[in-house]
């Protein structure tokens, strides 16, 4: 028995003594959701690391685990991790609490003194998910500042399946049915109409497959149905933005009539719905039974990247049906407890650089940079043009102040009763509005 | 003597004070005024209300399956070949939650089936979990009955057989009394694990509100995201206070299923009634036969899940991200039992009379001892980060060590509990026996424990494997320097990253390890049997 004891100690020193070998070089660590922009920025890690003698830590992690890392490791000042990546909905929470450097305060520190490729920077992206209120104590809706440069400009934009809709007997029969050449919808009236068309019980095909599930998927995706029909859910001009008294429009009348539309597809959808996400939409469309959806941009390259270096080409994608795009993305924030906050800016500005971007893009990445989508390397991804067009037009939808996470817990809960019938529209966004308008209150105190 | 006694309390009593420390940050959070807000919450209560009625209803099922089929095995010998693959029965367990429901994932998620409880009602998706439970937990429980029931004194049951003892009275009598404090134990772990069950129902039905499908670990953790956006304080004593009340609930209905067991047990028992009193036909064949066939169908039932879902996607081993956390899980796992064991006895020698059973008077000692296995995940979560923020991640070797610390406290309710419920087998009359003859405390532990009971450390040591392998929280929590085999699984079914055949490499990993439990559990087995006919 002692003798197992020994060697059991011995294990643990030896495990011990390996481990405290932890050598103190220039490093930064960077924590982000496991994705397509995480996993671009590791593709370039080692060009980095050889050209700065900086080395790269990245911590990619589930959503739910890096959301909750990054804010525990800012509120107990453990400086663990030098750049988050984190989306919008973030940014007022980091800000609010003092947690990260602002922009300037990170240039003040740095040796660069052009910054070029911030004008090639989406501004509408920019200002949604990297601008936040000069004196958050104060808000002034007209008195913002910039805080962090985006480390992706996502969207949603429609995927259809390119076999189907290239079909000479299906456009004939499209004819035939409507009275007009089958084309990829760019208005609600003829995405619905498409999505009937293809909802072919006998081929065993469906017209489209909604995200219906909890977690954001559904309220994300809805949101872009009510951007369609002009509406919005509250009453405010960016995500960041709002208080306490900030009006609740979602039952209005564009409210109403964008969830008439969202249900009335419900007998072309493909799916569970409720647990539908947007890994299960994806994996449901590449199954070659579904005509269209409506997709994240930053999961579009998993839908066309086979794993093996090959791209699916039965897929292609254009701008979401309608005059308009949402924005979303998120930023890069530096702690402010990073001992690296120098080392760390210098990373944000070599990954800004048009020749990275377009490297990056070709690995996934919805870059937040303009010029890098006309690369001609970047614009053999099918999406890149979809997704410069869509990010080009694209305009606050989301939420993203404190109460961005209860909003979206609220819409999706009445959003799926209504679908399952079990309330009806207009009464079941009354609740909602009420439901919101009572609990957002305190979360703004 | 006192002195020795007093000894072991004072050791068990500082183990427990030190699992309990865990919990501190918890304690002092906790706000009474806020409880107010939860209970005009619109979900809380409901919600609540749903995760006790199905966590009670889950162990009781869980529990009477285990125990039936344990009945129907009954006539197979521990040592023959069916006897000897039951022990794959124990695999579910090792596989853990995300596994299984992957595996459930791969092998029904395009069926209409799945389809049709995925858009029915609570009742349908809390069905089909209690259906996945009977597969994680009850062929386990089924196994932990049968080896239980093969240990009954040949003496009682051959008495049984000659004065013609009828199957009622077999079960009231020698079966239902001799398998009562393992009912009671496995009916306590049955409950907190429905109880917290957060990972399979969450993944495969995307639980919400609005489905009206979600439980309390969801709530907890939704709200705990949602205020996260304010900021991680307000979160944090938002989330402390509602898992306030919820852990008061979770004790309260184990403690209502400890006693509901409990006096169901021993009606039972007590009753001097005979429903029927006929001899037994002479059906000891088709009994065996029975036996044979649902030990076999069980095994198959066991098994299949594993081969279906081989077929269902391209995958490649990935052992170079998982060799590392193998390794830390086998460190982790040898210190946890180990201490379970050195808990088991000294609470066991410290306590001689009240932890002879489960019983009324043990019962607190077993509720104090479950008080964190009570403790919602999420709380266990944040202050798990409360405590590496004061203790500081400086170094590797630290975090490697208080990773193990960890687990040794987390797993110490169930290793702790099964080792006690297993030591009950060494009788006071023993002890004293030992005492009077002035035995050293090294000759006592020697042969009244570690020589008895070699087999149930091992199938402990399995048991603590995968619960280090498959624990969510504090797994999760050191994820960045320990690689997690649960987060790593996350990762790659949900969210951005998901990638099916990369999971499936992960999945391939516990796969291996499962079967490697059965193993080796068959080959101690076989070990014992060649023993045993050594010494005939």
């Amino acid at each position: 028995m002692y003798k197992h004891l020994n060697s059991i100690i011995a294990t643990i020193s030896i495990i011990g003594l390996l481990a405290s070998c932890n050598n103190k070089e220039n490093k930064i660590t960077i924590i982000g959701e496991n994705s397509s922009s995480i996993q671009s920025m590791q593709a370039l890690q080692p060009e980095y690391e050889k050209s700065s003698g900086v080395k790269l830590d990245f911590k990619p992690n589930s959503f739910e685990d890096a959301f909750n890392k990054s804010n525990q490791d800012f509120a107990n000042k453990t400086g663990l991790y030098d750049i988050v990546l984190q989306y919008n909905f973030s940014l007022s929470s980091f800000v609010r609490n003092n947690y990260v450097y602002k922009l300037d305060e990170l240039k003040k520190e740095s040796s660069n003194t052009t910054y070029d490729f911030e004008s090639d920077i989406f501004p509408n992206v920019w200002k949604e998910v990297g601008y936040y209120y000069k004196n958050p104590a104060t808000p002034n809706d007209n008195e913002s500042e910039v805080i962090s440069y985006p480390f992706a400009a996502n969207t949603m934009m429609l995927v259809y399946n390119q076999d189907l809709f290239n079909d000479p007997e299906q456009k004939k029969n499209f004819l035939t049915k409507y009275g007009r050449e089958l084309t990829v919808p760019a208005d609600m009236q003829s995405f619905k109409q498409v999505a009937e068309f293809f909802t072919q019980p006998d081929k065993g095909l469906k017209g489209v497959c909604l995200q219906g599930s909890t977690g954001g998927w559904l309220y994300y995706e809805w949101c872009s149905f009510l951007q369609g029909f002009d509406g919005k859910v509250l009453e405010k001009n960016q995500g960041w933005q709002g208080n306490a008294n900030t009006p609740v429009l979602l039952a209005n009348e564009k409210g109403i009539a964008a969830t008439e539309y969202y249900k009335s597809l419900k007998p072309f959808n493909a799916g569970n719905f409720v647990t539908t996400d947007g890994v299960e939409q994806r994996n449901i469309i590449k199954k070659g039974n579904v005509a269209m959806g409506i997709i994240w941009s930053d999961y579009s390259w998993g839908l066309i990247d086979d794993g093996n270096g090959k791209i699916d080409k039965r897929f292609a994608f254009a701008p979401t049906p309608g005059n308009k795009s949402m924005i979303a993305g998120g930023s890069y924030f530096v702690n402010k407890q990073s001992k690296h906050s120098k080392e760390a800016f210098q990373y944000m500005t070599y990954l800004l650089k048009k020749e990275t971007q377009v490297q990056m893009i070709q690995k996934g990445l919805c870059a937040p940079t303009k010029s890098a989508y006309d690369a001609p390397e970047a614009q053999k991804v099918p999406y890149v043009p979809a997704l410069k067009t869509s990010l080009l037009r694209a305009e606050y939808m989301l939420e993203a102040g404190p109460d961005a996470d209860l909003i979206n817990n609220v819409i999706t809960t009445y959003i799926q009763k209504i679908w399952n019938n079990e309330i009806g529209v207009q009464e079941g966004l009354n609740a909602a509005k009420a439901q919101i308008e009572k609990e957002r209150k305190p979360l703004f105190q | 003597m006192n002195l020795s006694k007093n000894l072991w309390r004072i050791l068990t009593i500082g183990l427990l004070c030190v699992t309990l420390l865990v919990l501190f940050p918890f304690v002092m959070g906790i706000n009474l005024s806020g409880f107010s807000d939860l209970l005009s919450s619109v979900s809380f209560l409901p919600t609540l209300q749903t995760t006790l009625v199905n966590a009670f209803i889950s162990a009781v099922i869980l529990v009477v399956f285990g125990f039936t089929g344990a009945l129907l095995l009954l006539k197979v010998p521990s040592f023959s070949f069916i006897g000897k693959n039951l022990g794959l029965l124990i695999i579910p367990i090792t596989l853990g939650n995300i596994s299984i429901a992957f595996i459930c994932k791969l092998i029904w998620g395009d069926s209409s089936f799945f389809s049709g409880i995925a858009q029915g009602g609570q009742f349908n998706k809390l069905g089909f979990l209690l259906l996945l439970e009977l597969y994680q937990f009850g062929l386990l429980f089924v196994y932990l009955f049968w080896t239980q029931l093969q240990n009954i004194n040949a003496d009682r049951l051959n008495f049984a057989i000659a004065t013609k003892f009828s199957f009622y009275q077999k079960l009231k009598d020698i079966y239902l009394p001799h398998i009562r404090n393992l009912w009671l134990l496995l009916a306590a772990i049955a409950f907190v694990f429905a109880f917290y069950e957060e990972s399979k129902i969450a993944y495969l039905f995307k639980v919400s509100q609005g489905t009206n499908s979600e439980l309390i670990t969801n709530w907890l953790t939704r709200n705990y995201q949602t205020n996260l956006l304010v900021n991680p304080d307000f979160a944090r004593n938002q989330v402390f206070d509602a898992s306030a009340f919820v852990l008061v609930a979770a004790i309260a209905g184990l403690i209502l299923l400890f006693l509901v067991l409990y006096y169901f047990i021993k009606k039972i028992t007590a009753v001097k009634l005979y429903l029927t009193n006929r001899p037994p036909s002479n059906g000891s064949f088709s009994l065996k036969k029975t036996g044979w066939l649902f030990g076999l169908l069980l095994c198959i039932v066991t098994i299949l899940p594993l081969i279906l879902s081989l077929t269902k996607v391209n995958f490649s081993l990935n052992f170079s991200q998982l060799g590392f956390p193998l390794m830390m899980t086998f460190i982790a796992t040898l210190a946890s039992s180990a201490t379970a064991i050195f808990f088991g006895i000294a609470s066991r020698l410290g306590w001689k009379q009240t932890l002879s059973s489960f019983s009324q008077k043990s019962l607190p000692f077993f509720v104090l001892l479950f008080v964190l296995l009570l403790v919602p995940p999420i709380v266990i979560l944040i202050t798990g980060y409360k405590w590496m923020s004061l203790v500081g991640y400086s170094s590797q070797s630290i975090i490697y060590t208080i990773w193990i610390i960890g687990h040794i406290l987390l797993t110490l309710p169930v290793l702790g509990s099964f080792v006690l419920f297993n030591h009950f087998r060494v009788s006071n009359n023993e002890i004293d026996y030992l005492q009077v003859y002035k035995l050293s405390k090294t000759e006592t532990i020697r042969f009244s424990f570690f020589k008895r009971f070699r087999a149930e450390y091992l199938l402990l040591f399995i048991m603590g494997y995968s619960f280090i392998w498959n624990e969510a929280v504090l797994n999760s929590l050191f994820s960045d320097y320990i690689p997690s085999f649960v987060s790593g699984m996350k990762m790659l079914i949900t969210g951005r990253g998901a990638d099916y055949d990369k999971a499936f490499g992960y999945l391939l990993v516990s796969f291996i390890v499962a079967l490697l439990s059965a193993v080796i559990w068959r080959y101690i087995i076989e070990k014992a049997q060649k023993q045993l006919n050594t010494e005939v």
